[in-house]
């Protein structure tokens, strides 16, 4: 499955729980993880529960 | 070859981001990506909704995410509940030729880099570690025959590339010591852990048996929960058998395999990557045997713009996993079978249904209008089938009149076969 395809088969996975500016940053992060300096920026997108269903 | 352990711990504490290729970093990006996708989709499946209620139990101290939850909990909590969402709806990565790796051996290193605030490129390195440990050990393993079941219609004797998913607790190790920066030593024993935490072969009894149990393959979220206690454990003094690949009693022979070949589990270690070949993605939430003649049906029905009411009778040639109980299964109680009946999932492709969380919905693997289609739709294996098995062909199928003129691909006259 070549990246766009596997891009869009995340966002469509994500959509019913994150908005699309929540998807487009969790993706950004994780295209660039090795830039990343703490994984909990990234995790802490997908806590949704206490943000509401 | 008496020091398989060490040469394994060894390569776990000495391997750096800065050792990885270019393309094993992207595909651990990518295995990432698709996984953390698998597992918020997965928060709403039955299976996925039970794992985020029982990390709530379990929510101090509060290290980690539970995917789709609201608070953080305990590590090894949060390993098991988001181990369980990866797999969820089948949806996730597979690696050849065992097939689910991911579900097992992500969600321990990725809850422990989250708790140890970890840098990415940490937790790259331990994504890759937690899969070249997982294949290389499964390479190394001579799976039995006493495992082999027989197909009711053929009497072909079936292997399954794995009997079970218990080896995969290596990889969940092997990640998560690599994220605490275990040394050699008590990786070995956290390996020495996981070998008697490491749950019994019952992958041919999971896909014999209907109604499908959540627990399916293995439990994912229990091998990620105990991989992380394992490394958690070795990490505070607790003593594992150092040597548990090596000598009379090692691990092979307590996870009932035939034989070792541990000089192929070492092999060029450090030197060659083996994971990142054999990965794969899913397009749809089902069993991979599936997906290339999904691909195939859903360009045909787009191609040529056929209705479900159009296909009066569908025929679809698999593997010998369709001989298995839960590919053939027809009464769907739960979306677990709905992730293995070969009739339901092309069902629900002919009925354009978008693949992802709504495969899994009762209100559609309970349909009446679609379990009324799956009846049109018959299963088999190559061997009953000569004719199209020669000419490579996956499907057939048998049109309502009026959509007879169709040409270019699509066989427009009642084949020969079923050979009953």
């Amino acid at each position: 499955m070549d990246d766009q395809r596997l891009q869009e088969k995340f966002r469509e996975n994500a959509s019913a729980l994150l908005s699309s500016g929540e998807i487009e940053k969790a993706l950004t992060i994780i295209l660039s993880l090795e830039k990343l300096d703490d994984v909990s920026a990234l995790m802490g997108l997908f806590r949704i529960g206490a943000k509401g269903r | 070859m008496d020091n398989t352990t060490s040469i394994l711990a060894g390569f776990i504490d000495r391997v750096g981001f800065d050792n990885l290729p270019q393309d094993i970093v992207l595909e651990c990006k990518r295995i990432l990506m698709d996984s953390i996708g698998c597992a918020l989709a997965g928060t709403f499946t039955q299976k996925g909704r039970i794992a985020v209620l029982f990390s709530e139990r379990f929510r101090f101290p509060p290290e980690a995410t539970v995917i789709g939850g609201g608070e953080k909990a305990s590590v090894p909590a949060a390993a098991f509940a988001n181990g369980e969402l990866f797999n969820a709806m089948d949806y996730d990565v597979l690696c050849a030729p065992s097939g689910h790796i991911t579900p097992y051996v992500l969600s321990a290193p990725l809850a422990m880099a989250e708790c140890d605030k970890s840098h990415g490129r940490d937790l790259i390195t331990a994504i890759a570690v937690s899969h070249e440990i997982t294949q290389r050990i499964t390479s190394g393993l001579v799976m039995p025959r006493r495992l082999t079941t027989t197909t009711t219609e053929t009497g072909i004797p079936i292997s399954l590339p794995i009997h079970g998913y218990g080896v995969n607790i290596f990889g969940a190790i092997a990640g998560t010591s690599k994220i605490m920066g275990l040394s050699a030593n008590k990786i070995a024993h956290a390996f020495g852990i996981g070998g008697s935490m490491c749950p019994v072969p019952t992958l041919m009894q999971f896909v014999q048996t209907t109604p499908g149990s959540m627990t399916k393959f293995a439990p994912s979220g229990w091998i990620s929960q105990a991989g992380a206690t394992a490394a958690i454990l070795a990490q505070t003094g607790y003593a594992g058998a150092e040597d548990v690949f090596d000598g009379e009693f090692a691990f092979w022979k307590s996870c009932a395999a035939d034989g070792w070949h541990p000089d192929i589990v070492v092999s060029d270690i450090g030197r060659s990557w083996f994971f990142s070949d054999t990965v794969g993605y899913k397009g749809y939430p089902c069993c991979g045997a599936m997906q290339g003649a999904l691909d195939l049906f859903r360009a045909i029905i787009d191609k040529f713009d056929i209705e479900a009411q159009d296909i009066m009778e569908l025929n679809v040639v698999l593997n010998l996993l369709a001989e298995l109980a839960l590919w053939k299964n027809r009464q769907l109680v739960n979306h677990i079978e709905a992730q293995f009946s070969t009739a339901y999932v092309f069902a629900a492709a002919a009925h354009r249904i978008a693949p992802g969380i709504r495969w899994q919905e009762p209100e559609n693997f309970m349909s009446p209008e679609i379990k009324e289609f799956m009846k049109r739709i018959n299963i088999y294996i190559p061997l009953q089938v000569l004719d199209m098995a020669k000419g490579g062909l996956l499907l057939r199928l048998w049109l309502r009149k009026e959509k007879q003129a169709l040409k270019g691909g699509i066989q427009k006259k009642r084949p020969a076969w079923p050979l009953k």
